[in-house]
């Protein structure tokens, strides 16, 4: 240990894996996670204490498991009010919270995973409404503007509401596509308050001409891109849980997640439910803004093989979600005993449709168990399935989930592709050892 | 990445995140492994003020044909890349993509042609599109 005890700055645990026969890769994993984390100081010895020898070092790495480690670690965050965020991007801020983290039928506030393309407003940050519109254009008869108060006074709704970003998942893709690499938890299902968008779309009176809602918020764009903003079809506009919301959790938006007031289109992608809200256009045609056209939140209209791209022309927009389902317990690699019962629990899923059940396994998917299911309160919160399983078998396991939606469709096996990496819903697996 | 070999891990491998995890609480005044030059926007939860153009560059430079004093000329390719791709967004955004270099050219066309990344000249492109697709490769 003496020896071990030595090796306290990143500098020497560098090296040491240099010496160990470490690839290029490798290091630069190491670099980026270092310069990520801040390491390591004198815990570097604790690091290897943890390694326990010199084989196990060598043998880790033989397989290549540090470095990956490495990569699917992002740092956790200190971004404010959000503890425990695995961080994908700092600026402009997008992070997830792990599964086993997400177990709450509704979401906290703190774990409502983070999604932004450009920066935050001022407004958002210094929490005064004074000053803020919502203003509903277009095609309508009577345009409207209402400042916070006039919003609030209108009849509101309360109702838990799946939010989903069309990028979750896309860390499973093969092979690797752009975009943040989101694993499992770009999604949540927090209480959302807010007045229903139909109701406001009546007050303005929509003209036959109304096809397409286009969506505007405060946040200042990167570089020159244009303002995010997208939009949805009127159909989806005037459903009951289209809400214009303006308190998350019983209390005021959080600035990372929309204050003062943001869309929520539930079972939609993400990017449907435009935070920092200000403005409703209404068009008579699909809005045809940034990030509702070329390869921008758009997937093949027929599937093409994966690595390849489609010419902008076979491209179409993403809607819902596609059913799937999340193991929030167990966490991954627990330990548990040869016989002995383990509770498994985690939420379904299918943007605009119901789920029908939810399967289980712990070989593989030789056998399946169904999982009792707790219906949502509603058609757009997500469901909970819970099982009860005993692994009979020592080593190392994995229980899978699978979701099927009403109309029959279940999660696939392995996730099929797109160039952007959208919609994935591959089953979730998560690791389990099992000791006699 | 990918799941199937995150999916190898042994308890060992749980250990050792737990090590990593908590060690990144201590920061110590050790030297700094290279690779960890100043970005425009360094990773740090702060970084949201205004976006900055890159050193000797304004914004009424952007698309000017000709710039004077080319910043390119005494910069490695790293540099010059984290100098560029960390203009507008964080470079976390860049290092955790595992693209080939096809989709490196298509990265760079997007933020060319339509986010305002016009200033970043041909010849500069390559320079970068030939970093990343070397070290931000897909495996
Ligand atoms: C002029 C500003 C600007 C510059 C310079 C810039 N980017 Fe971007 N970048 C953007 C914007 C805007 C986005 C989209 C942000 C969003 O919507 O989330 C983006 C997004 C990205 C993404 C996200 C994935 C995707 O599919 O779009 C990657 C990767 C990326 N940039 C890489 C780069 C690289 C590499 C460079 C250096 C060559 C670079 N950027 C330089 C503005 C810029």
């Amino acid at each position: 240990m003496d020896k071990l005890n030595r090796i306290h700055t990143s500098a020497e645990f560098r090296r040491r894996l240099v010496e160990r026969g470490a690839t290029n890769d490798d290091l630069r994993r190491f670099d980026a996670f270092v310069s990520r984390r801040g390491f390591l100081g004198a815990s570097g010895a604790a690091l290897l204490s943890a390694l326990g020898a010199d084989a196990a070092f060598e043998g880790l790495f033989g397989r290549g498991l540090l470095p990956m480690a490495m990569a699917d670690a992002p740092a956790s965050s200190d971004v404010d009010g959000k503890p425990g965020m695995i961080l994908h991007v700092t600026h402009p801020v997008s992070g997830e919270f792990p599964p086993h983290m997400l177990d709450d039928d509704i979401t906290p506030t703190q774990r409502h995973y983070v999604r932004n393309n450009g920066g935050i407003p001022d407004r958002a940050t210094s929490g005064d409404t004074r000053g803020w519109q919502l203003t509903i254009d277009g095609e309508v008869e009577s345009p409207l503007s209402l400042s916070f108060d006039e919003l609030r006074a209108m009849p509101s709704v309360t109702m838990p509401l799946l939010i989903e970003c069309a990028g979750n998942g896309r860390a499973f893709f093969d092979p690797p596509v752009r975009g943040n690499p989101w694993q499992h938890g770009a999604i949540a299902c927090s209480e959302w308050t807010g007045v229903r968008l139909r109701d406001l779309l009546h007050r303005a009176k929509l003209k036959p001409s109304a096809k397409h809602t286009a969506h505007f918020g405060d946040d200042p764009p990167l570089g020159q891109a244009e303002p995010f903003s997208r939009g949805i079809p009127i159909d989806k506009a005037m459903e009951e849980h289209t809400l214009v919301a303006f308190a998350m959790n019983g209390k005021p938006l959080s600035p990372l997640n929309g204050f003062p007031v943001r869309l929520v289109v539930p079972g939609w992608v993400g990017s449907s439910s435009q935070k920092w809200l200000n403005r409703i256009w209404i068009r008579d045609r699909e809005h045809d803004s940034q990030k509702m056209t070329g390869y921008s939140y758009r997937i093949p209209k027929a599937p093409v093989a994966p690595g390849s791209r489609p010419r902008k022309e076979d491209m179409q927009i993403v809607t819902s979600v596609l059913v799937k389902s999340m193991i929030t317990r167990p966490g991954p690699d627990t330990i548990s005993k040869a016989g002995q019962a383990i509770d498994v629990a985690g939420h379904a899923w299918a943007g605009d449709r119901g789920i029908a059940k939810v399967l289980v396994s712990a070989d593989y998917g030789v056998h399946w168990i169904e999982t009792k299911l707790t219906p949502p309160p509603n058609p757009y919160a997500w469901s909970r399935f819970e099982a009860r399983l005993r692994i009979q078998q020592s080593g190392y396991h994995e229980i899978w989930a699978r979701a099927f939606d009403e109309a029959g469709d279940a999660q696939p096996f392995r996730q099929p592709w797109n160039p952007k990496g959208y919609i994935g819903n591959v089953i979730h697996r998560v690791p389990i050892h099992i000791e006699t | 990445m990918n799941q199937t070999r995150r999916l190898l891990s042994l308890p060992v491998f749980a250990a050792i995140m737990v090590a990593l995890i908590s060690s990144a609480c201590d920061k110590s005044s050790e030297a700094k492994p290279e690779g960890q030059a100043q970005t425009p926007f360094p990773a740090t939860p702060k970084a949201r003020e205004a976006v900055p153009v890159p050193p000797a560059r304004n914004a009424g430079a952007v698309n000017a044909p000709t710039n004077p004093a080319p910043l390119s000329t005494d910069m490695t390719p790293k540099e010059m890349y984290i100098a560029y791709c960390g203009a507008c967004h964080s470079v976390d955004l860049v290092e955790s993509q595992r693209l080939g270099r096809e989709d490196w050219a298509w990265v760079m066309q997007d933020m060319v042609e339509e986010y305002g990344g016009a200033w970043i000249k041909p010849d500069e492109q390559r320079i970068i599109i030939d970093y990343l697709a070397e070290n931000f490769g897909p495996n």
